[in-house]
C-alpha cells in the first residue's frame, strides 16, 4: 500500500500545471461579471461537480462493510504505519492542530465551514449541473 | 447590453474574449516568448493575438473571437490557461473564468474596467505579488480504511462476525456496519485534512478547501501565497509529502493564476 | 450487477413501506452505479493513481485525454451541454 517512490518528482518543487490540474478552476472559479456572454465549452463545463463523493447511501455502506470484511488487518504492523498510528492515537497531531487552528482564528474556521464548502459537500442528489447553471444565471 | 450592440464599424463580426485584468500599464511579453504562435488566444483557427484594453489604472488582456462563437473545446481551455500563466509570470493578475466574451473593446473598457474599477483595484491589491498553489493529497490504496479501522477495531470485529453469517439474513446489520465505517472513514479524512492544512497556514495569505472529488482524496487545498514566501511553502509541502510518504501521494502544482481567490461575480448592484 | 439484485431481493417484510424502500434503494443503487462508472469518477480515480505513483504521468495524460473526450461526447449526446 505504500506510495511508490516515483511520485516523488515533486520533491524538486511543484509541478507545472496541466489542464487536468486546472480545469475545475478555469471552469468554476475566476472572476465573472453580469454582463457577458459565456462561450459554451461543449460538455466540459459540467465536468467537475459530478465526481463529488456521495457517502450517505446504501450502496456505499454495503461496499464499505464488504471492504472491511476483506481487509487483512494483520499486515497493519508493517512499513511505517506504526509511527503514523502512534502519532494519531497519541493525540499529538490533533492537539497541535487545535492550537494552531485557534491561532489562525476565524480564517480557518471559515475555511472549514464556509458556504462554498457546504455547498460543495452537499451530496449531488439533484442534478448538480443544473443547480450550478441556475446559480450562474442568478449571478 | 443589447442597447449597446452598435460596435465599431467594420468589426461587427468579432467580439472580445477576456482573460483577466492586470494593473496598467501591462508588462509586455519578453522577446523570447513573443513568437506569433505563442501569442494567440482562444478560438483555434479563428484565434486572435492577445492584446490589452487599458482604462485608467487597469488593463484587460483580451483577444478577438468571432461573434457568436460557441464551440470551445479542450484546446481553448488550454489556451485560456496558457495566456493567463504567461501574464502571471510577469505581473499580478485577476483571472476571469473561462468563456467570458464581451461585445467589443469599448464594452470591455466601459462595462468591465470603468464600471468595476474600484472593485477590480481592490482585488488586485489583495492579490498583489501573490500566486495560487494547488496542494492535493491522495490516500494510498486502502490506507484510509485501514487507518479508520485502526482507531475503531470493533468495526473490524463486527465485519468478521458478519462474514460468518449468510448475507440474506444480515443485510440490515451490514448496512448499519457500513454506515459506521463510512462515518469512521470521514472522521479520519477530516483529521488528516486538518493535520495537512495546519502546517500550510503560516505561509499563506488565504486558503480555499474543496470537498474531496473522489474517495481517495485526502485534501484539496488551494492557497494564495506571496511569491517571496513560495520557497518556505515549497519546503513545508515537501516535508509533508516526506512525512506521509507511505500513506499519501501529493500533487503540488503551480504557480497558478489566483482563480480561487477571484471567485466572485461582479454585479451591477456593486457599481458605484 | 450482483449487488443490485441482492438489494432488490432483500427480505424487507418487517419494514413499513416495503415497496417504497425497495424502490428507493434500487434507484439509489442505479444512480451510484452510474456514478461509479462515470468518466468523472474515473478521472478522480486517475488523479489518485497518478499522485500515489500507481501510474506514470504519461499513462495519466493518455487516459485523461480519453476520458475527457468520452465525457465531451457523452455530454454532447445528452444534448444538455452548452
Amino acid at each position: 500500500m505504500a506510495v511508490s517512490q516515483s511520485q516523488n518528482r515533486y520533491m524538486g518543487g511543484p509541478s507545472p500545471s496541466g489542464l487536468a490540474d486546472v480545469l475545475d478552476l478555469i471552469l468554476d472559479k475566476g472572476l465573472v461579471i453580469d454582463v457577458y456572454v459565456r462561450v459554451s465549452l461543449v460538455g466540459i463545463e459540467l465536468l467537475t461537480i459530478d465526481a463529488r463523493i456521495v457517502v450517505a447511501s446504501v450502496d456505499t455502506y454495503l461496499r464499505f462493510a464488504e471492504a472491511v470484511g476483506r481487509l487483512n488487518i494483520d499486515d497493519d504492523k508493517r512499513e511505517g504505519l506504526p509511527e503514523l498510528m502512534q502519532d494519531i492515537t497519541s493525540g499529538a497531531a490533533s492537539s497541535k492542530t487545535r492550537g494552531v487552528l485557534d491561532a489562525a482564528g476565524e480564517k480557518l474556521g471559515e475555511v472549514f465551514s464556509s458556504d462554498d464548502e457546504e455547498e460543495e459537500r452537499e451530496p449531488a442528489r439533484e442534478r448538480p449541473r443544473r443547480r450550478r447553471r441556475e446559480r450562474e444565471r442568478d449571478e | 447590453m443589447t442597447s449597446r450592440d452598435e460596435t465599431r464599424a467594420g468589426h461587427d463580426t468579432t467580439s472580445t474574449y477576456v482573460y483577466g485584468v492586470v494593473p496598467a500599464p501591462p508588462v509586455p511579453p519578453q522577446a523570447a516568448d513573443a513568437s506569433a504562435q505563442a501569442r494567440l488566444g482562444v478560438g483555434q483557427e479563428h484565434a486572435g493575438e492577445v492584446r490589452f484594453v487599458v482604462h485608467g489604472a487597469l488593463a484587460a488582456a483580451v483577444s478577438d473571437v468571432p461573434t457568436g462563437w460557441n464551440e470551445a473545446t479542450r484546446a481553448d481551455a488550454e489556451a485560456h490557461e496558457r495566456v493567463l500563466s504567461e501574464l502571471l509570470a510577469r505581473q499580478t493578475v485577476v483571472p476571469m473564468r473561462f468563456g467570458v466574451v464581451i461585445d467589443s473593446d469599448e464594452e470591455v473598457q466601459r462595462e468591465l474596467l470603468e464600471r468595476y474599477a474600484d472593485r477590480l483595484e481592490e482585488i488586485l491589491e489583495r492579490l498583489d505579488g501573490c500566486v495560487q498553489m494547488s496542494v492535493k493529497a491522495y490516500y494510498a490504496e486502502d490506507a484510509l480504511l485501514r487507518e479508520a479501522l485502526a482507531r475503531r477495531p470493533e468495526l473490524k470485529r463486527r465485519a468478521d462476525e458478519l462474514s460468518q453469517e449468510p448475507v440474506e439474513r444480515t443485510q440490515a446489520e451490514r448496512i448499519a456496519l457500513g454506515r459506521d465505517v463510512a462515518e469512521a472513514v470521514e472522521q479520519q479524512r477530516e483529521r488528516d485534512q486538518r493535520a495537512l492544512v495546519e502546517p500550510l497556514m503560516a505561509h499563506v495569505r488565504d486558503i480555499r478547501l474543496t470537498a474531496p472529488a473522489g474517495e481517495r482524496e485526502a485534501v484539496n487545498a488551494q492557497v494564495l501565497v506571496e511569491r517571496r514566501k513560495r520557497p518556505a511553502l515549497d519546503d513545508v509541502v515537501r516535508g509533508l509529502a516526506a512525512a506521509h510518504e507511505l500513506r499519501l501521494g501529493f500533487r503540488y502544482v503551480g504557480p497558478l493564476p489566483p482563480y480561487s481567490f477571484s471567485d466572485r461575480a461582479l454585479e451591477s448592484s456593486e457599481a458605484a | 450487477m450482483g449487488l443490485i439484485t441482492g438489494l432488490l431481493t432483500l427480505p424487507l417484510a418487517p419494514v413499513r413501506g416495503v415497496a417504497w424502500v425497495a424502490e428507493v434503494i434500487a434507484e439509489e443503487a442505479d444512480r451510484e452505479l452510474a456514478q461509479a462508472r462515470s468518466p468523472e469518477r474515473a478521472l478522480a480515480e486517475l488523479e489518485a493513481a497518478r499522485a500515489t505513483g500507481e501510474i506514470t504521468d504519461e499513462q495519466f495524460q493518455e487516459r485523461y485525454g480519453e476520458l475527457l473526450d468520452q465525457l465531451i461526447v457523452q455530454r454532447a449526446r445528452e444534448g444538455g451541454a452548452g
